[in-house]
Protein backbone atom coordinates (compact mmCIF):
# COMPACT_ATOMS: atom_id res chain seq x y z
CA UNK A 1 0.00 0.00 0.00
CA UNK A 2 1.59 3.01 -0.77
CA UNK A 3 2.35 5.87 2.19
CA UNK A 4 -0.40 8.26 0.36
CA UNK A 5 -2.90 5.86 0.58
CA UNK A 6 -2.39 5.53 4.25
CA UNK A 7 -4.52 9.03 5.53
CA UNK A 8 -7.74 7.93 3.54
CA UNK A 9 -8.50 4.45 4.68
CA UNK A 10 -11.38 3.92 6.45
CA UNK A 11 -11.37 3.40 10.16
CA UNK A 12 -13.36 0.08 9.46
CA UNK A 13 -10.08 -1.12 7.79
CA UNK A 14 -7.78 1.03 9.78
CA UNK A 15 -8.55 -1.58 12.39
CA UNK A 16 -8.80 -4.74 10.37
CA UNK A 17 -5.20 -4.06 9.49
CA UNK A 18 -4.06 -3.48 12.97
CA UNK A 19 -5.45 -6.52 13.93
CA UNK A 20 -3.82 -8.46 11.28
CA UNK A 21 -0.07 -6.49 12.29
CA UNK A 22 -0.28 -4.90 8.71
CA UNK A 23 -0.06 -1.54 9.85
CA UNK A 24 0.52 0.39 12.78
CA UNK A 25 -0.88 3.20 14.48
CA UNK A 26 1.97 5.28 14.42
CA UNK A 27 2.24 4.77 10.72
CA UNK A 28 -0.62 5.77 10.25
CA UNK A 29 -0.67 8.99 12.69
CA UNK A 30 2.63 9.72 11.01
CA UNK A 31 0.59 10.01 7.59
CA UNK A 32 -1.96 11.87 8.67
CA UNK A 33 0.21 14.57 10.29
CA UNK A 34 2.08 15.06 6.88
CA UNK A 35 -0.97 15.54 5.45
CA UNK A 36 -2.03 18.11 7.91
CA UNK A 37 1.51 19.87 7.11
CA UNK A 38 0.88 19.76 3.25
CA UNK A 39 -2.78 20.57 3.13
CA UNK A 40 -3.65 22.55 6.69
CA UNK A 41 -2.21 25.88 5.44
CA UNK A 42 -4.15 26.11 2.12
CA UNK A 43 -7.47 24.87 3.94
CA UNK A 44 -7.54 25.90 7.16
CA UNK A 45 -9.66 22.97 8.39
CA UNK A 46 -7.80 22.38 11.59
CA UNK A 47 -6.89 25.29 14.49
CA UNK A 48 -4.89 23.21 16.79
CA UNK A 49 -2.52 20.32 15.73
CA UNK A 50 -1.89 17.94 19.02
CA UNK A 51 0.98 16.33 16.93
CA UNK A 52 3.17 15.42 19.82
CA UNK A 53 0.04 14.16 22.04
CA UNK A 54 -1.27 12.30 18.60
CA UNK A 55 1.99 10.12 18.10
CA UNK A 56 2.22 9.18 22.01
CA UNK A 57 -1.41 8.00 21.96
CA UNK A 58 -0.44 6.06 18.89
CA UNK A 59 2.41 4.72 20.37
CA UNK A 60 0.40 3.29 23.37
CA UNK A 61 -2.13 2.21 20.91
CA UNK A 62 0.82 0.39 19.21
CA UNK A 63 2.54 -1.44 22.30
CA UNK A 64 -1.26 -2.57 23.01
CA UNK A 65 -2.33 -4.27 19.77
CA UNK A 66 1.21 -6.19 20.49
CA UNK A 67 -0.63 -7.73 23.58
CA UNK A 68 -2.69 -9.65 21.87
CA UNK A 69 -5.63 -8.85 23.62
CA UNK A 70 -8.94 -7.55 23.24
CA UNK A 71 -8.87 -4.18 22.55
CA UNK A 72 -11.33 -1.28 22.47
CA UNK A 73 -12.96 0.11 19.29
CA UNK A 74 -11.17 2.84 18.04
CA UNK A 75 -7.66 1.90 19.14
CA UNK A 76 -5.24 4.06 17.06
CA UNK A 77 -7.90 5.54 15.20
CA UNK A 78 -6.62 8.70 14.21
CA UNK A 79 -9.43 11.75 14.70
CA UNK A 80 -10.07 15.19 14.67
CA UNK A 81 -12.82 17.25 16.68
CA UNK A 82 -14.87 20.39 16.23
CA UNK A 83 -13.59 22.81 18.15
CA UNK A 84 -16.82 23.37 19.85
CA UNK A 85 -16.12 20.29 21.83
CA UNK A 86 -13.90 21.24 25.38
CA UNK A 87 -10.55 18.71 25.11
CA UNK A 88 -8.63 18.89 28.65
CA UNK A 89 -5.81 20.32 28.02
CA UNK A 90 -6.26 21.28 24.67
CA UNK A 91 -6.76 24.66 23.31
CA UNK A 92 -10.60 25.24 22.50
CA UNK A 93 -11.38 28.17 21.07
CA UNK A 94 -15.44 27.96 19.98
CA UNK A 95 -14.15 29.71 16.73
CA UNK A 96 -13.97 33.09 18.48
CA UNK A 97 -11.45 35.32 19.13
CA UNK A 98 -12.64 35.63 23.12
CA UNK A 99 -11.55 32.11 23.50
CA UNK A 100 -9.02 32.13 21.82
CA UNK A 101 -6.96 30.98 24.55
CA UNK A 102 -9.09 29.20 26.38
CA UNK A 103 -8.07 25.36 27.26
CA UNK A 104 -10.48 23.73 29.50
CA UNK A 105 -9.61 21.58 32.01
CA UNK A 106 -12.15 18.47 31.27
CA UNK A 107 -12.87 16.48 28.24
CA UNK A 108 -16.77 16.59 26.93
CA UNK A 109 -18.37 13.25 27.56
CA UNK A 110 -18.06 12.69 23.88
CA UNK A 111 -14.47 13.05 23.93
CA UNK A 112 -13.93 11.02 27.39
CA UNK A 113 -16.13 8.13 25.37
CA UNK A 114 -13.99 8.28 22.41
CA UNK A 115 -10.62 8.54 24.00
CA UNK A 116 -11.87 5.17 25.91
CA UNK A 117 -12.68 3.68 22.95
CA UNK A 118 -8.93 4.34 22.00
CA UNK A 119 -8.91 6.86 19.66
CA UNK A 120 -5.89 9.09 18.73
CA UNK A 121 -6.93 13.48 18.77
CA UNK A 122 -5.17 14.84 15.73
CA UNK A 123 -6.33 18.25 16.35
CA UNK A 124 -9.18 20.20 16.88
CA UNK A 125 -11.32 21.36 13.33
CA UNK A 126 -12.38 24.97 12.26
CA UNK A 127 -16.06 26.07 12.56
CA UNK A 128 -18.13 29.44 12.02
CA UNK A 129 -17.83 31.89 14.75
CA UNK A 130 -19.71 30.10 17.83
CA UNK A 131 -20.86 27.60 15.70
CA UNK A 132 -23.64 30.12 14.42
CA UNK A 133 -23.63 29.97 10.50
CA UNK A 134 -22.75 27.63 7.42
CA UNK A 135 -20.33 28.92 5.93
CA UNK A 136 -17.07 28.67 7.95
CA UNK A 137 -16.13 31.86 6.68
CA UNK A 138 -14.28 32.72 10.09
CA UNK A 139 -13.67 36.61 10.79
CA UNK A 140 -11.24 35.57 13.73
CA UNK A 141 -9.00 32.75 12.12
CA UNK A 142 -9.89 33.03 8.00
CA UNK A 143 -11.81 30.82 6.16
CA UNK A 144 -11.95 27.00 5.88
CA UNK A 145 -11.81 26.00 2.32
CA UNK A 146 -13.50 23.13 0.51
CA UNK A 147 -10.97 20.74 -0.73
CA UNK A 148 -12.77 20.12 -4.08
CA UNK A 149 -12.32 23.71 -5.00
CA UNK A 150 -10.38 25.96 -2.57
CA UNK A 151 -11.93 29.17 -3.63
CA UNK A 152 -15.51 27.63 -2.35
CA UNK A 153 -16.70 27.00 1.37
CA UNK A 154 -17.01 23.51 2.79
CA UNK A 155 -20.11 24.31 4.49
CA UNK A 156 -20.30 24.82 8.22
CA UNK A 157 -20.23 24.77 10.93
CA UNK A 158 -18.38 21.88 11.11
CA UNK A 159 -16.62 22.67 7.99
CA UNK A 160 -13.02 22.34 9.45
CA UNK A 161 -14.50 18.36 10.16
CA UNK A 162 -15.72 17.78 6.56
CA UNK A 163 -12.88 19.40 5.33
CA UNK A 164 -10.23 17.12 7.25
CA UNK A 165 -11.91 14.20 6.53
CA UNK A 166 -12.55 14.77 2.54
CA UNK A 167 -8.71 15.74 2.72
CA UNK A 168 -7.53 12.56 4.38
CA UNK A 169 -6.91 14.36 7.82
CA UNK A 170 -8.25 11.45 9.88
CA UNK A 171 -10.62 8.76 9.35
CA UNK A 172 -13.47 10.18 11.38
CA UNK A 173 -14.62 13.36 13.23
CA UNK A 174 -17.15 14.94 15.68
CA UNK A 175 -18.86 17.71 14.41
CA UNK A 176 -22.69 19.61 15.82
CA UNK A 177 -25.52 20.40 14.23
CA UNK A 178 -28.39 23.05 15.31
CA UNK A 179 -29.65 23.96 11.87
CA UNK A 180 -27.50 21.22 9.28
CA UNK A 181 -24.37 21.84 10.86
CA UNK A 182 -23.41 18.65 10.70
CA UNK A 183 -25.09 17.24 7.21
CA UNK A 184 -24.42 20.53 4.90
CA UNK A 185 -20.90 20.28 5.03
CA UNK A 186 -20.98 16.71 5.08
CA UNK A 187 -22.23 17.08 1.28
CA UNK A 188 -20.21 20.04 0.58
CA UNK A 189 -17.37 17.97 1.45
CA UNK A 190 -18.13 14.66 -0.01
CA UNK A 191 -18.24 12.54 3.14
CA UNK A 192 -20.93 11.03 5.34
CA UNK A 193 -22.28 12.51 8.44
CA UNK A 194 -24.62 11.82 10.53
CA UNK A 195 -27.21 14.31 12.86
CA UNK A 196 -28.59 11.47 15.48
CA UNK A 197 -32.05 11.77 17.53
CA UNK A 198 -32.52 14.28 19.60
CA UNK A 199 -30.74 12.91 22.97
CA UNK A 200 -29.34 10.06 21.23
CA UNK A 201 -25.43 11.66 22.36
CA UNK A 202 -24.20 13.84 25.37
CA UNK A 203 -23.97 17.67 24.69
CA UNK A 204 -22.20 17.96 27.81
CA UNK A 205 -18.90 19.82 27.30
CA UNK A 206 -19.88 20.99 24.16
CA UNK A 207 -20.35 24.93 24.17
CA UNK A 208 -24.12 25.70 22.72
CA UNK A 209 -25.98 27.42 20.69
CA UNK A 210 -29.16 26.58 20.75
CA UNK A 211 -29.92 24.10 23.76
CA UNK A 212 -33.15 22.92 22.55
CA UNK A 213 -31.84 22.30 18.86
CA UNK A 214 -28.37 21.57 19.39
CA UNK A 215 -27.39 17.60 18.59
CA UNK A 216 -23.91 16.00 18.32
CA UNK A 217 -23.00 13.57 15.80
CA UNK A 218 -20.23 11.32 14.11
CA UNK A 219 -18.33 12.34 10.65
CA UNK A 220 -16.47 10.10 7.99
CA UNK A 221 -15.74 8.84 4.70
CA UNK A 222 -18.21 6.10 4.75
CA UNK A 223 -21.94 4.83 6.38
CA UNK A 224 -20.12 2.00 8.18
CA UNK A 225 -17.58 4.15 9.94
CA UNK A 226 -19.92 6.71 11.13
CA UNK A 227 -22.18 3.75 12.41
CA UNK A 228 -19.19 2.65 14.47
CA UNK A 229 -18.73 5.89 15.64
CA UNK A 230 -21.97 6.47 17.11
CA UNK A 231 -22.08 3.23 18.98
CA UNK A 232 -19.04 4.44 20.53
CA UNK A 233 -20.23 8.23 21.71
CA UNK A 234 -24.33 7.02 22.31
CA UNK A 235 -25.23 7.04 25.59
CA UNK A 236 -26.96 8.39 28.60
CA UNK A 237 -25.23 10.91 30.36
CA UNK A 238 -26.55 12.59 33.71
CA UNK A 239 -24.88 15.76 32.59
CA UNK A 240 -27.21 15.76 29.82
CA UNK A 241 -30.99 14.94 30.94
CA UNK A 242 -32.21 14.93 27.02
CA UNK A 243 -29.97 11.56 27.28
CA UNK A 244 -31.93 9.81 29.85
CA UNK A 245 -34.32 7.31 29.37
CA UNK A 246 -33.98 6.57 26.07
CA UNK A 247 -34.48 2.89 24.18
CA UNK A 248 -31.24 1.30 23.39
CA UNK A 249 -29.27 2.18 20.67
CA UNK A 250 -29.70 -0.85 17.46
CA UNK A 251 -27.38 -1.75 16.07
CA UNK A 252 -27.38 -1.49 11.99
CA UNK A 253 -27.28 -4.61 10.04
CA UNK A 254 -24.21 -3.46 8.11
CA UNK A 255 -22.43 -6.70 7.46
CA UNK A 256 -24.83 -8.80 5.71
CA UNK A 257 -25.16 -7.98 1.87
CA UNK A 258 -29.51 -7.04 1.17
CA UNK A 259 -31.72 -4.56 -0.76
CA UNK A 260 -34.55 -2.67 -0.02
CA UNK A 261 -37.42 -4.63 -1.09
CA UNK A 262 -40.38 -3.24 0.74
CA UNK A 263 -38.92 -0.46 1.65
CA UNK A 264 -40.98 2.89 1.37
CA UNK A 265 -39.23 6.07 0.89
CA UNK A 266 -40.88 9.33 0.39
CA UNK A 267 -39.97 12.21 -1.73
CA UNK A 268 -41.29 15.72 -1.06
CA UNK A 269 -42.86 17.73 -3.25
CA UNK A 270 -43.82 20.76 -4.22
CA UNK A 271 -42.11 24.29 -3.21
CA UNK A 272 -39.30 24.86 -1.81
CA UNK A 273 -38.14 20.78 -2.13
CA UNK A 274 -37.84 20.78 -5.80
CA UNK A 275 -36.29 24.16 -6.14
CA UNK A 276 -32.90 23.21 -6.50
CA UNK A 277 -30.10 24.18 -8.61
CA UNK A 278 -30.07 21.63 -11.88
CA UNK A 279 -27.11 19.63 -11.02
CA UNK A 280 -28.43 18.93 -7.62
CA UNK A 281 -31.94 17.80 -9.38
CA UNK A 282 -30.04 15.60 -11.83
CA UNK A 283 -27.73 14.00 -8.48
CA UNK A 284 -31.03 13.19 -6.54
CA UNK A 285 -32.84 11.92 -9.80
CA UNK A 286 -30.26 9.51 -10.11
CA UNK A 287 -30.11 8.67 -6.35
CA UNK A 288 -33.83 7.95 -6.83
CA UNK A 289 -33.51 5.71 -9.60
CA UNK A 290 -30.83 3.75 -6.99
CA UNK A 291 -32.62 3.30 -4.80
CA UNK A 292 -35.80 2.06 -6.61
CA UNK A 293 -32.92 -0.58 -8.33
CA UNK A 294 -32.05 -1.56 -5.13
CA UNK A 295 -36.17 -2.37 -3.97
CA UNK A 296 -37.55 0.04 -2.33
CA UNK A 297 -40.50 2.43 -3.71
CA UNK A 298 -40.94 5.92 -3.81
CA UNK A 299 -43.44 8.22 -3.56
CA UNK A 300 -43.90 11.68 -2.89
CA UNK A 301 -45.07 13.12 0.28
CA UNK A 302 -46.24 16.42 1.17
CA UNK A 303 -43.69 18.10 4.41
CA UNK A 304 -45.32 20.45 6.85
CA UNK A 305 -46.02 24.21 5.73
CA UNK A 306 -42.54 25.73 4.46
CA UNK A 307 -43.92 29.26 5.66
CA UNK A 308 -44.26 27.39 9.15
CA UNK A 309 -40.92 25.77 9.33
CA UNK A 310 -39.43 29.53 8.02
CA UNK A 311 -40.76 31.33 10.90
CA UNK A 312 -40.32 29.25 13.75
CA UNK A 313 -36.86 27.78 13.24
CA UNK A 314 -35.38 31.33 13.71
CA UNK A 315 -37.30 32.38 16.16
CA UNK A 316 -35.84 29.43 18.55
CA UNK A 317 -32.37 29.46 17.18
CA UNK A 318 -31.95 33.44 17.80
CA UNK A 319 -33.72 33.60 20.58
CA UNK A 320 -31.74 30.85 22.79
CA UNK A 321 -28.41 31.81 20.90
CA UNK A 322 -28.88 35.59 22.24
CA UNK A 323 -29.11 34.08 25.61
CA UNK A 324 -26.17 32.21 25.93
CA UNK A 325 -24.31 34.93 24.53
CA UNK A 326 -26.20 37.61 26.35
CA UNK A 327 -22.92 38.61 29.14
CA UNK A 328 -20.42 38.35 26.90
CA UNK A 329 -22.09 40.16 23.53
CA UNK A 330 -23.25 43.19 26.26
CA UNK A 331 -19.30 43.56 27.38
CA UNK A 332 -17.50 42.84 24.38
CA UNK A 333 -19.93 43.43 21.29
CA UNK A 334 -16.80 44.42 18.91
CA UNK A 335 -15.57 40.70 19.61
CA UNK A 336 -18.09 39.23 17.60
CA UNK A 337 -18.03 39.11 14.07
CA UNK A 338 -20.56 41.11 11.91
CA UNK A 339 -23.01 38.59 10.63
CA UNK A 340 -23.43 36.21 14.01
CA UNK A 341 -23.13 39.67 16.24
CA UNK A 342 -26.26 41.16 14.15
CA UNK A 343 -28.05 37.62 14.64
CA UNK A 344 -27.51 37.99 18.36
CA UNK A 345 -28.45 41.80 18.57
CA UNK A 346 -31.84 40.83 16.64
CA UNK A 347 -32.41 37.63 18.69
CA UNK A 348 -32.48 39.95 22.08
CA UNK A 349 -35.38 41.27 20.99
CA UNK A 350 -37.51 38.25 20.63
CA UNK A 351 -41.01 38.22 22.73
CA UNK A 352 -41.05 35.77 25.33
CA UNK A 353 -44.66 35.36 23.81
CA UNK A 354 -43.31 34.81 20.50
CA UNK A 355 -40.70 32.42 21.48
CA UNK A 356 -43.47 30.11 23.30
CA UNK A 357 -45.36 30.32 19.99
CA UNK A 358 -42.43 28.72 18.14
CA UNK A 359 -42.30 26.28 20.14
CA UNK A 360 -45.73 25.56 19.76
CA UNK A 361 -45.79 25.52 16.21
CA UNK A 362 -42.78 23.19 17.05
CA UNK A 363 -45.44 20.65 18.33
CA UNK A 364 -47.53 20.65 15.23
CA UNK A 365 -44.02 19.82 12.93
CA UNK A 366 -43.25 17.30 15.32
CA UNK A 367 -47.21 15.95 15.20
CA UNK A 368 -46.41 16.25 11.13
CA UNK A 369 -43.64 13.98 10.78
CA UNK A 370 -45.14 11.12 13.17
CA UNK A 371 -48.31 11.29 10.50
CA UNK A 372 -46.31 11.08 7.85
CA UNK A 373 -44.10 8.03 9.10
CA UNK A 374 -47.30 5.78 9.11
CA UNK A 375 -47.17 6.27 5.37
CA UNK A 376 -43.25 5.63 4.18
CA UNK A 377 -40.56 4.45 6.10
CA UNK A 378 -38.49 6.98 5.51
CA UNK A 379 -37.74 10.61 3.90
CA UNK A 380 -35.33 11.02 1.34
CA UNK A 381 -34.06 14.88 -0.49
CA UNK A 382 -31.18 16.44 -0.97
CA UNK A 383 -28.70 17.89 1.63
CA UNK A 384 -28.77 21.24 0.09
CA UNK A 385 -30.46 22.79 -2.90
CA UNK A 386 -27.11 23.81 -4.15
CA UNK A 387 -23.56 22.62 -3.92
CA UNK A 388 -20.98 24.76 -2.63
CA UNK A 389 -20.90 28.37 -3.73
CA UNK A 390 -17.91 30.82 -3.61
CA UNK A 391 -15.67 31.93 -0.05
CA UNK A 392 -17.88 35.24 0.43
CA UNK A 393 -21.08 34.54 -2.17
CA UNK A 394 -24.36 36.10 -0.23
CA UNK A 395 -26.75 34.78 -2.08
CA UNK A 396 -27.19 31.14 -4.20
CA UNK A 397 -28.55 31.31 -7.03
CA UNK A 398 -31.75 28.77 -7.21
CA UNK A 399 -34.60 28.57 -10.06
CA UNK A 400 -37.02 30.41 -7.77
CA UNK A 401 -34.41 33.10 -7.60
CA UNK A 402 -31.47 34.52 -5.59
CA UNK A 403 -31.94 33.14 -1.66
CA UNK A 404 -29.42 34.37 1.25
CA UNK A 405 -26.79 31.51 1.19
CA UNK A 406 -27.50 30.60 4.88
CA UNK A 407 -31.11 30.26 4.23
CA UNK A 408 -30.48 28.60 1.04
CA UNK A 409 -28.20 26.18 2.96
CA UNK A 410 -30.19 25.46 6.21
CA UNK A 411 -33.24 25.36 3.92
CA UNK A 412 -33.66 21.44 3.72
CA UNK A 413 -31.87 20.55 6.76
CA UNK A 414 -33.04 22.52 10.24
CA UNK A 415 -36.58 20.70 9.80
CA UNK A 416 -35.15 17.60 10.97
CA UNK A 417 -33.76 19.94 14.23
CA UNK A 418 -37.02 21.34 14.96
CA UNK A 419 -38.33 17.85 14.91
CA UNK A 420 -35.43 16.16 16.92
CA UNK A 421 -35.65 12.95 13.87
CA UNK A 422 -32.42 11.42 12.53
CA UNK A 423 -30.94 12.42 9.36
CA UNK A 424 -27.93 11.06 7.51
CA UNK A 425 -26.25 12.82 4.94
CA UNK A 426 -24.47 10.61 1.91
CA UNK A 427 -22.47 11.41 -0.89
CA UNK A 428 -24.75 11.39 -4.09
CA UNK A 429 -22.92 12.66 -7.00
CA UNK A 430 -20.67 15.90 -7.88
CA UNK A 431 -21.89 18.53 -10.29
CA UNK A 432 -20.34 19.10 -13.62
CA UNK A 433 -17.59 21.22 -12.46
CA UNK A 434 -16.43 18.89 -9.73
CA UNK A 435 -18.56 19.91 -6.69
CA UNK A 436 -19.93 17.66 -4.13
CA UNK A 437 -23.86 16.54 -3.81
CA UNK A 438 -25.37 14.79 -0.61
CA UNK A 439 -28.45 12.35 -0.08
CA UNK A 440 -30.07 13.48 2.71
CA UNK A 441 -31.82 10.20 4.49
CA UNK A 442 -34.46 10.72 7.15
CA UNK A 443 -35.88 8.48 10.10
CA UNK A 444 -38.35 8.49 12.79
CA UNK A 445 -37.37 8.84 16.07
CA UNK A 446 -34.70 6.29 17.21
CA UNK A 447 -34.56 5.12 13.71
CA UNK A 448 -31.02 5.33 12.88
CA UNK A 449 -30.09 1.61 12.62
CA UNK A 450 -32.60 1.71 9.49
CA UNK A 451 -31.12 5.06 8.09
CA UNK A 452 -27.67 3.60 8.19
CA UNK A 453 -28.06 0.49 6.73
CA UNK A 454 -29.96 2.22 3.82
CA UNK A 455 -27.28 4.88 3.51
CA UNK A 456 -24.85 2.20 3.54
CA UNK A 457 -26.82 0.03 0.74
CA UNK A 458 -26.93 2.67 -1.17
CA UNK A 459 -23.62 3.69 -0.75
CA UNK A 460 -22.07 0.38 -1.63
CA UNK A 461 -24.07 0.39 -4.96
CA UNK A 462 -22.71 4.07 -6.44
CA UNK A 463 -19.36 4.94 -6.84
CA UNK A 464 -19.88 8.34 -4.52
CA UNK A 465 -18.00 7.34 -1.32
CA UNK A 466 -14.33 7.76 -0.49
CA UNK A 467 -13.56 9.51 -3.68
CA UNK A 468 -10.47 12.32 -3.27
CA UNK A 469 -10.39 15.33 -4.22
CA UNK A 470 -7.83 16.26 -6.79
CA UNK A 471 -5.38 18.39 -4.20
CA UNK A 472 -5.39 15.73 -1.71
CA UNK B 1 -49.06 50.80 16.66
CA UNK B 2 -48.10 49.13 13.59
CA UNK B 3 -49.50 45.55 12.55
CA UNK B 4 -47.15 42.87 11.35
CA UNK B 5 -46.60 40.94 9.43
CA UNK B 6 -45.49 44.39 7.47
CA UNK B 7 -46.06 44.59 3.49
CA UNK B 8 -42.92 45.29 2.01
CA UNK B 9 -43.65 48.28 -0.15
CA UNK B 10 -45.22 50.10 3.35
CA UNK B 11 -41.60 49.91 5.32
CA UNK B 12 -40.68 52.89 6.12
CA UNK B 13 -37.27 54.51 7.65
CA UNK B 14 -39.62 55.12 10.67
CA UNK B 15 -39.94 51.53 11.15
CA UNK B 16 -36.56 50.46 11.00
CA UNK B 17 -35.82 53.40 13.75
CA UNK B 18 -38.26 52.28 15.88
CA UNK B 19 -37.01 48.18 15.61
CA UNK B 20 -33.86 49.83 16.31
CA UNK B 21 -34.60 51.39 19.65
CA UNK B 22 -36.19 47.97 20.34
CA UNK B 23 -32.21 46.55 20.01
CA UNK B 24 -30.90 49.12 22.93
CA UNK B 25 -34.20 48.64 24.91
CA UNK B 26 -32.71 45.20 25.02
CA UNK B 27 -29.19 47.13 26.77
CA UNK B 28 -27.26 46.06 24.09
CA UNK B 29 -24.85 48.32 22.84
CA UNK B 30 -25.88 50.47 20.15
CA UNK B 31 -24.88 49.45 16.78
CA UNK B 32 -24.02 52.64 15.09
CA UNK B 33 -23.47 52.76 11.69
CA UNK B 34 -24.72 48.73 11.17
CA UNK B 35 -28.34 50.03 12.52
CA UNK B 36 -29.73 49.16 9.64
CA UNK B 37 -28.81 45.87 9.17
CA UNK B 38 -29.40 44.84 13.12
CA UNK B 39 -33.30 46.38 12.40
CA UNK B 40 -33.67 44.57 9.33
CA UNK B 41 -33.16 41.41 10.97
CA UNK B 42 -35.16 42.62 13.71
CA UNK B 43 -38.17 43.34 11.00
CA UNK B 44 -37.16 39.85 9.63
CA UNK B 45 -37.88 38.15 12.75
CA UNK B 46 -41.13 40.62 13.57
CA UNK B 47 -42.58 39.24 10.60
CA UNK B 48 -41.94 35.43 11.09
CA UNK B 49 -43.81 35.47 14.39
CA UNK B 50 -46.31 37.97 13.04
CA UNK B 51 -47.05 34.38 10.50
CA UNK B 52 -47.28 32.14 13.12
CA UNK B 53 -49.80 34.30 15.30
CA UNK B 54 -51.48 33.77 12.42
CA UNK B 55 -51.17 29.51 12.16
CA UNK B 56 -54.04 29.35 14.38
CA UNK B 57 -51.79 27.25 16.98
CA UNK B 58 -54.31 25.47 19.53
CA UNK B 59 -53.04 26.46 23.42
CA UNK B 60 -55.09 22.89 24.49
CA UNK B 61 -53.86 20.60 22.00
CA UNK B 62 -50.02 22.15 20.59
CA UNK B 63 -48.32 22.94 23.79
CA UNK B 64 -44.93 24.49 23.85
CA UNK B 65 -41.96 22.24 23.19
CA UNK B 66 -40.47 22.92 26.08
CA UNK B 67 -38.88 19.86 27.25
CA UNK B 68 -37.85 17.93 23.89
CA UNK B 69 -39.00 14.40 23.58
CA UNK B 70 -38.82 13.56 19.86
CA UNK B 71 -40.43 10.15 20.79
CA UNK B 72 -43.51 11.72 23.20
Amino acid sequence: MAATDLPFLSLTDLRRLYQQRALSPVEVTRACLEQIERLNPTLNALLTVTAEMALASARAAEERWGRGEPVPPLLGVPMTLKDLIDTAGVRTTYGSALTERHVPTTDATVVHRLKSAGAVLLGKAALHEWAFGVTNDNPHFGPTRNPWDPTRIPGGSSGGSAAALAAGMGAGSVGTDTGGSIRIPAALCGVVGLKPTFGRISRAGVYPLAWSLDHVGPMARTVADVALLLEVMAGPDPADPATVGLPPLARPALETAGDLQGLRLGRPEGAPWDDVEPAVAAAFAQALRTLTDLGATVQPVSLPDADLIAATNPLIIMAEAATVHWDRLRADPDAYGPDVRTRLEAGATILAADYLRAQQARRRLIAAMRALFTTVDLLVLPTTPAAAPPIGAREIALPSGPVETRLALTRFTNLFNLTGLPALSVPAGFTPDGRPVGLQIVGPADSEAVVLRVGHLYSQATPWSGRRPPLA
Amino acid sequence: MREYPLAPETITEADLVHLHTLVEWADLPPPAARETTVARAVLDLRQRAARLRQAGLRPTDEPPVLYHNPRL
